[in-house]
């Protein structure tokens, strides 16, 4: 991670959360992936949120994180956008890892800023198989990137999140 | 030559009498996965990994050994022969230890790509976990019995190519090993040539070369055997 | 935290997924402390404890030596860099070979970026809570949210060393938690001119960001007079690797060792010959072997390796600014300060150090030698390899037949080596703030930074912050449990 992409300024940052290894875990990835040949797209794919990102999400002008969902019926695909709240900071104990909202939090305090942030779920049920995702699962991965691409070319109303 | 008719996949192919399906497949652009078969080795059916259907017969037919006939219905895809393959793999990941993140062949592994194409992604058999050993005593080779999947390429190769026959396989089933000259440690061996061709064919990190770290061990598989690939001569 | 890859930087999503099986088990330790009190309530001892890492000296039995250092690799997620050079210098010395200069200094490089990663880790994002907020601000607010909130900066300083650290091992060692470019004989690739240029053109921000940190430390320091004294002050040896010129080594070099007034007790001391001068000790309820100098024996050998000890036992570090802020910290806290609460004061300073260095080794384009690998067949059946790991010396110690396939090892890591001094810190700062037969926060709090200081490398000194997922117990001298405290 170092500076994003170069010089041509990027139009946004996705971020697929999740551990491939571990089955569905895998699916913010696979949708990163999906993504990453767009044009002026930065996609990162990270096994979990950790508080180096923040570095990266403060250079975006629009970030989406997409992430495995354990309490949505498999395949189906949530999104919305975040907005961090102090409290959360103090619901969990800060390890390595952070929730999308305390990285949007953590990001916002340390940087001065955070640009709007979408999250997209995607539900998720096996997480046994090494390195494949279940077939719902993995039929939602063109749906999800398709969502992400809207997210990343739609105008924004107002900074912030 | 005579030629035989036959419908591969519902396709009607025609193949040279003494061809194998596998062999009329892969001219007809249709890929079998295999694993003990080598191109330029005789084939010896010994990992039923390219099994297919074919109508008429009770059981799977190993393509590599099984020649076409006329009038002969082959399937190479289905969800009954996707499970057998990935069983088939499975099995030999359970059987022994294969540890692909500190393998020499992490990355230039047939078994592993295997599993990856096969979808094999988790265990439900037992690990079986045997304590095998490592016989390091030649001075350029090493042969790692965790990582052999006892497809005997390296039998072959040595034997039909080389000609120097210093490798064989010994016991049966489950204690079944490849052995050099009967069992003499292979730093020993009269009769290897240390031409290391047995390194270069083997599908895993079971032959490597010594001072290879991990992930290193990325094979020559180059075409040094084309003189065999006639129709019906790589098959017994 | 081993295989999971919290430590993983985000990696550009490309490239293909292998399967990749890894029976080894993660280290998941919790770390026990036992503090013992007698009749009248006063503390008598303290044992912190730990249940990990001898399954690593079992499992490369009969293995081919090439394959040692991946194995190690995977005893630790944190600083895995440090236990590939160690390794693949004990391997050297089996083939018999001197890896080639180019090699030799790249592999400088990856362990310093693997101090320098690991250092701003403890010390801003584990440490630097505690500093800004206070021993007794709420644990919820004593994380990197509470630093960000009230010195942004802190926290980006803390982001910012350590993708500097982190980005030089991936661009050497490939986007991997466990890099296996260092191997024996040296590395596997050489490096490039465009990584080369990318690495150096990222020193003068990450010296700015170490400057910083430093500079607010030294602001803070007056506040924490009491932690200074009570953090297990007792004086004791520093041992640690130093080059023939008395500078600080990291990846080469001779044992010294110093006593609390900074005489020279041992130096020019062959690390290869370690068992001669260390003793070990296997204790009963830890996995950690505790470790002393033989020569001065159990208890007067005691000795701590790390930051605080290889500033200690160094003449200098060999950089003309960070010599220039460790002759400040002598003249401040004397030549061989003692109390642990110093760690963080020397983890700075070798974070500034450690960034100037990568600096120098990459200015010289003698590292860009395409000829960075030795080769040879098994030489010796047996080697030793050490480096400085960020927590301290680490010692392999490798037998193998004459096939090179492994026979016996031998690990002593940095946390070893500084478990009995742990011991002593929890003893001090429990003895400060235990009340009879009661636990109480203020010592939860303290014996938790007193540990901390030390950076012992288990999973739950990184886990969480603000709170260590500790068991604290106090016993009687009849072993009776009076009184138990679980940070989950
Ligand atoms: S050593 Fe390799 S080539 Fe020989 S039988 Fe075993 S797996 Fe096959
Ligand atoms: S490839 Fe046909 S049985 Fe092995």
């Amino acid at each position: 991670m170092t500076s994003c992409a170069g010089d041509v300024p990027v139009a946004g940052l996705v971020i697929g959360v999740g551990n491939p290894l571990r089955g569905d875990d895998g699916v913010g990835a696979a949708v990163a992936r999906a993504v990453a040949h767009v044009e002026r797209v930065w996609a990162l794919a990270v096994t979990q949120l950790t508080p180096e990102l923040g570095e990266a999400l403060a250079a975006a002008p629009l970030a989406v994180i997409v992430d495995a969902r354990v309490d949505l019926p498999p395949g189906s695909i949530h999104q919305e956008r975040l907005t961090g709240t102090e409290a959360r900071r103090h619901a969990a104990v800060l390890g390595h890892h952070l929730a999308p909202a305390q990285l949007v939090d953590l990001t916002r305090l340390a940087y001065g800023w955070v640009p709007p942030v979408f999250v997209v779920g995607v539900g998720a049920c096996d997480f046994d198989r090494i390195g494949a995702l279940s077939g719902p699962v993995a039929a939602a991965v063109p749906d999800a990137a398709a969502i992400v691409s809207a997210l990343l070319s739609a105008p924004v109303a107002s900074p912030g999140g | 030559m005579s030629v035989h008719t036959f419908t591969l996949d519902g396709q009607p192919v025609a193949g040279a009498a003494g061809e194998t399906i596998l062999e009329v497949a892969t001219e007809q652009g249709v890929s079998i996965p295999t694993l003990c078969h080598l191109d330029g080795l005789s084939s010896v059916g010994a990992c039923r990994l390219c099994v297919v259907e074919v109508a008429g017969r009770p059981r799977p037919q190993p393509a590599c050994i099984t020649p076409v006939e006329e009038g002969m219905e082959v399937v190479t895809r289905s969800e009954e022969l996707d499970e057998w393959r990935a069983t088939v793999v499975e099995m030999l990941f359970v059987e022994r230890n294969h540890i692909c993140s500190i393998c020499v062949a992490n990355g230039d592994c047939e078994l592993q790509d295997l599993a990856v194409d096969l979808g094999v992604d988790h265990f439900e058999l037992p690990a079986m976990s045997p304590r095998l050993e490592i016989d390091s005593s030649h001075r350029l080779f090493a042969i790692d019995h965790n990582r052999c999947v006892l497809c005997t390429r390296c039998v072959r190769v040595c034997d039909e190519i080389e000609g120097a026959h210093t490798w064989d396989v010994m016991g049966r089933g489950i204690d079944a090993r490849v052995v050099s000259d009967l069992g003499t440690p292979w730093g020993a061996s009269p009769t290897c040539t240390s031409c290391g061709k047995c390194v270069q064919v083997c599908p895993t990190g079971a032959l490597f070369e010594k001072g290879r770290a991990v992930g290193e061990g990325a094979k020559e598989r180059r075409p040094f055997l084309p003189y065999l690939r006639r129709h019906g001569a790589g098959t017994r | 935290m081993s295989g999971s890859g919290q430590d993983q930087a985000p990696a550009p999503a490309r490239g293909e997924e292998r399967i990749v099986i890894d029976p080894v088990t993660r280290i998941e330790g919790h770390a026990r402390i036992t503090v013992t009190v007698d009749g009248n309530g006063a503390v008598t001892g303290a044992r912190f404890h730990v249940t990990q890492f001898r399954g690593f000296e079992r499992i490369c039995l009969g293995r081919p030596m090439h394959e040692m250092p991946a194995i190690m690799a995977r005893i630790c997620g944190i600083c895995p860099v440090s236990h590939i050079v160690a390794s693949s210098k004990a391997c050297d010395e089996i083939m018999a070979v001197a890896p080639p200069p180019a090699a030799v200094q790249l592999r400088r490089v990856i362990n310093l970026a693997q101090v320098v990663q690991s250092h701003a880790l403890s010390f801003f994002h584990l440490s630097s809570p505690d500093l800004l907020l206070g021993f007794d601000a709420p644990a919820g607010d004593r994380n990197l949210f509470g630093v960000a909130a009230a010195e942004p900066w802190l926290a980006r300083d803390g982001i910012a060393l350590r993708r500097f650290g982190q980005t030089i091992i991936e661009t050497l060692g490939g986007r991997r938690i466990h890099p296996g470019w260092v191997v024996p004989g040296g590395v596997g690739r050489p490096l490039e001119h465009d990584q080369r240029n990318a690495i150096l053109a990222a020193v003068p921000e990450a010296l700015a960001a170490a400057r910083r940190g430093l500079r607010w430390y030294r602001e803070q320091l007056d506040r924490f007079s009491e932690e200074v004294e009570s953090f297990g002050t007792t004086p004791m040896l520093s041992m640690g690797l130093v080059h023939d010129d008395g500078t600080v080594a990291y990846s080469d070099g001779d044992l010294r060792v110093v006593d609390g007034a900074g005489t020279v007790v041992a130096d020019g001391i062959d690390p290869r010959t370690y068992h001669e001068h260390i003793g070990e000790r296997a204790r009963p309820d830890t996995y950690l072997k505790a470790t002393y100098w033989k020569p001065l024996g159990h208890p007067d050998g005691l000795y701590r390796v790390g930051p605080l000890a290889r500033l200690n036992v160094a003449d200098r570090l060999g950089t003309p600014e960070a010599d220039d802020r460790l002759g400040e910290y002598r003249e401040r806290l004397g030549r061989t300060p003692q109390s642990p609460f110093h760690y963080h004061e020397a983890r700075l300073i070798e974070i500034l150090h450690g960034i100037t260095m990568i600096g120098e080794i990459l200015a010289d384009p003698a590292v860009l030698d395409p000829h960075v690998r030795a080769g040879a067949a098994v030489n010796r059946n047996e080697g030793v390899g050490v480096a400085e790991a960020p927590r301290g010396t680490l010692f392999h110690h490798y037998r193998v037949d004459d096939d090179g396939l492994v026979e016996w090892v031998n690990l002593v890591i940095a946390t070893g080596h500084n478990s009995e001094a742990m011991d002593r810190a929890v003893a001090e700062a429990a003895a400060r703030h235990v009340r009879a037969d009661r636990l109480t926060e203020g010592m939860l709090n303290r014996v938790e930074a007193a540990i901390r200081c030390f950076d012992p490398c288990l999973s739950c000194s990184t886990h969480a912050l603000g709170e260590m997922p500790l068991v604290i117990e106090l016993r009687d001298a009849a072993g009776v449990l009076l009184d138990r405290a679980a940070r989950p």
